[in-house]
């Protein structure tokens, strides 16, 4: 006892003050060093070894080791003197009601048939709600505070009386024959449907009892269980007329005395009614159980209704998870038949290595080999997620699914919290899906480039060596139909046929690098193509020095020299790439940035009226070396069918832009004063 | 199903973009609409059960610019003429660039005559008689609609997909193949009259 009061005072109280005193204030400014330090915990350590007796004082510290010292204290006294001041104030109040607590609600125990309350206990609950009636209120937001039954049935109560003496002390007791469950399940229940469920009970009991009486035959030994029923239910009554009371007490304190009376009365008419047939019995149960009826909606208790809360609260938890619940199950559902699909393609390419081990170079199947390894090394996860339409099925049922929670969860739960975690699942299976699908891709394409590499040669070779354009053309459009049918018809790309389209990019951007170089300046006509390039270029050269953007109408305020560096850089990178495919997409990239540039300036209305005197003006002013040797290896060359339609757009207005320019006669321009 | 190409055709300042920008208000959402470019246009609209994506492209009206236009019908399936209800001239011209039209394309399009800046009531210039014999005489559909109150423009359009539809149907080409190939054939015409051109430029500088 000594023990934890010491603990208690000394750890929490009174050594803190002395290890760090300029904490407290109790030393004013003064910087404490270490030595200072050192000597206090010192003098800290002391103190708490007193509490822990003087044998371990002398173990711990080695101030005691030399065993001169020896100490006459008698600490426990002055904990003692310590502890009982307190002792009465908190016996009157904060475990007076811990006893009550225990014995109304937390002893289980089915054989505690009967408590006994004192006034003095009854006094102190009424104090503890008024205390607290208007904090736990406060939390909830649903109800309306003046409107609570709690609330109008404290404000009855007027005061707390002032406690008793221990003389006037008195004792109610309780029965309790039904078990403490039901008993706080009948508190649970505040509405009067929930409370029919416990009228049922008894009327079962009733019924059963009916039935005993019925069977003649067990009679003998079935009286003694009907006077056990019988007494139940009279237990049973009185108990609630007992509960009656003891809440009549609390409402009427003041009229405690003719309560009792009235109350002894009550039971004397039950006792004698319960003497009489099972059906008055019933009968007075029914009016019994509506008079409790009424007790309950008219006197919730303040842990009924924080228990109501608590209730409520698990309901929207519950609902919230259920919400999350399905969202995961159609996770696993699209996983499960991501996984299937993976599995597929997994046997696909085994069979397609054996085939490939037998028949072609040791480099595709080492390549197969490689990416088989890839594909089951994935961690499982990855390998669930790919398959881009699935996912936006997902996340379509996702945005669906969040209207529902919306209207699912109140204000109170944080429910950009919930919505954020669910943003993150399905980010990360987009993620994982784009992984996917790029290897995938890459994987299908580079395996058929290198399965058909020799008819891939046979037909680059062909078509560099054609005599003229309309040949080479036609070659090369024979050519894109036939790889088309090809990609169709190969087994990996029609089983994965998401990525048919890309497969194709991919297989014509590779091409057209062994092409280029035959293509782009023909071996037969090399020089005459060459010289039609350099004399645009001399030509633009010339427009460049006699134009300005007035000339085009493209409107001054837009054309500042610093903002359009960006789109002509961009239309520069053209020459970089090989495939007709990258140089249309930066030709659609060039007219993005035009756009953002003047979106920038603030012109809203960005039409192609606009749109094309600038893009003329920037080539212009970019003046490409090969300007018309591009657009004609674009325009022939390119195949319709993969590209996009948005870049065949702006690839028409850069095609026009190169027409005007070329159809441009110098005589019309305006004249430069200053030459002549 | 494909995306089916329209052409916006019409003199300037006649409210091209200012019809394409409401189509594209009427069927946006604020948020989504960040990623177009206001000169290209790509949108499904629903006929019946079935969804076409149109990819409508908007065309430079100005007389410099004329020539150039040719190069964007091709292989479109529609047409949208855009007039000026209070500009005669601008209905005048229309019947330039149906010719044109007629010319580089063939009978085998879809036309839609419409009549923008509806609202201006009171200025008009233009009869809608005059417009609809028009549209009688090339077998187009006409349209009054306003692009500043967003009169007309949904059922326009919707009309527009409808009959798209309906065309794409009666004129299935077996393969794209076949008319990539048409496709090219022309570019090769211009490309020597380009060439042509460009001889004779050299020659006179």
């Amino acid at each position: 006892m000594n023990l934890i009061i010491g603990n208690f005072l000394f750890l929490r109280f009174i050594n803190p003050v002395i290890l760090t005193p300029e904490r407290y204030n109790v030393v004013p400014e003064i910087t404490i060093l270490k030595k200072h330090r050192f000597n206090l915990t010192q003098i800290a350590k002391i103190l708490k070894s007193l509490c822990n007796g003087v044998d371990s004082l002398r173990k711990s510290s080695s101030l005691f080791k030399s065993k001169n010292i020896t100490l006459d204290l008698d600490v426990g006294k002055f904990f003692n003197e310590v502890a009982n001041i307190q002792e009465r104030i908190t016996s009157n109040t904060s475990t007076n009601i811990n006893s009550i607590e225990n014995k109304l609600f937390l002893d289980r125990r089915p054989r505690a048939k009967t408590t006994l309350i004192t006034l003095n206990d009854l006094y102190s609950l009424h104090s503890f709600f008024n205390k607290y009636v208007t904090d736990a209120l406060s939390k909830m937001k649903n109800h309306k505070f003046k409107d609570n039954p709690l609330v109008v049935y404290i404000s009855k109560l007027v005061q707390v009386p002032s406690l008793v003496a221990e003389d006037q002390n008195k004792f109610f007791s309780f029965n309790f024959s039904v078990t403490m469950e039901q008993k706080q399940e009948e508190i649970k229940t505040k509405n009067p449907k929930q409370r029919s469920k416990t009228l049922k009970l008894f009327k079962s009991k009733s019924q059963n009892i009916n039935s005993l009486e019925t069977k003649t035959r067990q009679r003998r030994k079935n009286i003694n269980l009907i006077n056990r029923n019988k007494n139940k239910i009279n237990n049973n009554n009185t108990n609630d007329n007992d509960n009656n009371n003891n809440k009549n007490k609390n409402k009427n304190n003041n009229n405690n005395k003719n309560n009792n009376n009235n109350n002894n009365n009550n039971n004397n008419n039950n006792l004698n009614l319960n003497d009489n047939k099972n059906l008055d019995i019933k009968k007075q149960i029914k009016i019994q159980q509506r008079k409790s009826c009424r007790d309950f909606t008219d006197k919730p208790v303040s842990e009924l209704i924080i228990e109501n809360e608590k209730l409520k609260n698990e309901n929207h938890e519950e609902l919230i998870k259920e919400a999350e619940l399905k969202l995961r199950k159609t996770l696993i559902e699209i996983d499960y038949i991501r996984s299937k699909h993976c599995n597929d393609l997994l046997e696909m390419l085994k069979t397609e290595r054996e085939a490939v081990h037998s028949s072609y170079s040791l480099n595709v199947a080492c390549l197969l080999d490689s990416t088989l390894l890839t594909l089951e090394k994935m961690p499982e996860s990855i390998k669930k997620m790919n398959y881009n339409p699935l996912i936006w099925k997902l996340k379509k049922d996702y945005l669906a699914r969040k209207k529902d929670l919306k209207n699912l969860v109140n204000e109170k739960y944080e429910f950009q919290e919930i919505v954020n975690r669910l943003q993150e699942l399905v980010d990360q299976a987009i993620n994982r899906s784009r992984g996917f699908e790029n290897i995938i891709t890459s994987l299908v394409s580079r395996r058929f480039i290198e399965v058909n590499e020799k008819n891939l040669h046979e037909m680059t070779n062909d078509i560099g060596n054609s005599i003229n354009i309309e040949q080479q053309q036609e070659k090369t459009l024979n050519f894109f139909d036939k790889l088309i049918t090809l990609v169709v018809n190969d087994p990996l790309c029609k089983f994965y046929q998401q990525s048919e389209n890309s497969t194709l990019r991919t297989i014509h951007n590779y091409i057209f690098t062994y092409l280029y170089p035959k293509i782009f300046y023909p071996k037969f006509n090399n020089q005459y193509y060459q010289k039609i390039d350099n004399d645009f270029y001399e030509k633009v050269i010339q427009i460049k020095s006699r134009i300005t953007p007035h000339f085009l109408k493209v409107p001054s305020e837009v054309w500042r020299k610093e903002q359009w560096e960006l789109a002509t850089l961009e239309l520069e990178r053209v020459n970089l790439y090989k495939s007709p495919l990258f140089k249309i997409e930066t030709l659609a990239k060039c007219a993005r940035i035009v756009n953002n540039i003047l979106l920038y300036n603030g012109i809203k209305e960005v039409g192609a009226d606009l749109m094309l005197p600038i893009i003329i003006y920037i080539t212009i002013t970019v003046n490409l070396e090969d300007l018309p040797s591009n657009v004609r290896y674009i325009d022939h060359f390119c195949c319709r069918n993969i590209v996009d339609p948005e870049h065949e757009y702006w690839f028409t207005v850069f095609k026009s832009a190169f027409v005007y320019l070329n159809e441009l006669e110098l005589k019309n321009l305006p004249k430069i004063k200053k030459k002549y | 199903m494909k995306k089916q190409k329209v052409v916006l055709l019409g003199k300037g300042r006649v409210g091209k973009t200012s019809i394409f920008k409401r189509f594209l208000q009427n069927e946006f959402h604020d948020n989504e609409v960040t990623t177009i470019q206001p000169q290209y246009l790509e949108k499904q609209v629903k006929v019946n059960t079935e969804k076409v994506t149109l990819s409508i492209w908007d065309t430079a009206g100005q007389e410099r610019f004329r020539g150039l236009n040719p190069l964007f019908y091709r292989n479109s399936k529609a047409a949208i003429m855009v007039y000026d209800i209070t500009d005669q001239e601008s209905l005048d011209s229309l019947e330039d660039w149906l010719a044109e039209l007629k010319n580089q394309v063939g009978h085998k399009i879809v036309l839609m005559i419409v009549g923008n800046k509806s609202d201006l009531k009171k200025k008009r210039q233009v009869s809608i008689e005059d417009a609809e014999n028009l549209a009688k005489k090339v077998g187009a559909q006409h349209f009054c609609v306003s692009a500043k109150t967003g009169e007309n423009i949904d059922e326009m359009f919707h009309e527009l997909a409808k009959r798209v539809m309906k065309f794409v149907k009666e004129n299935k080409t077996p393969l794209n193949t076949t008319k990539s190939r048409r496709n090219f054939a022309l570019v090769n015409e211009d490309v020597e009259t380009k060439k042509k051109k460009k001889k004779n430029n050299d020659g006179c500088c």
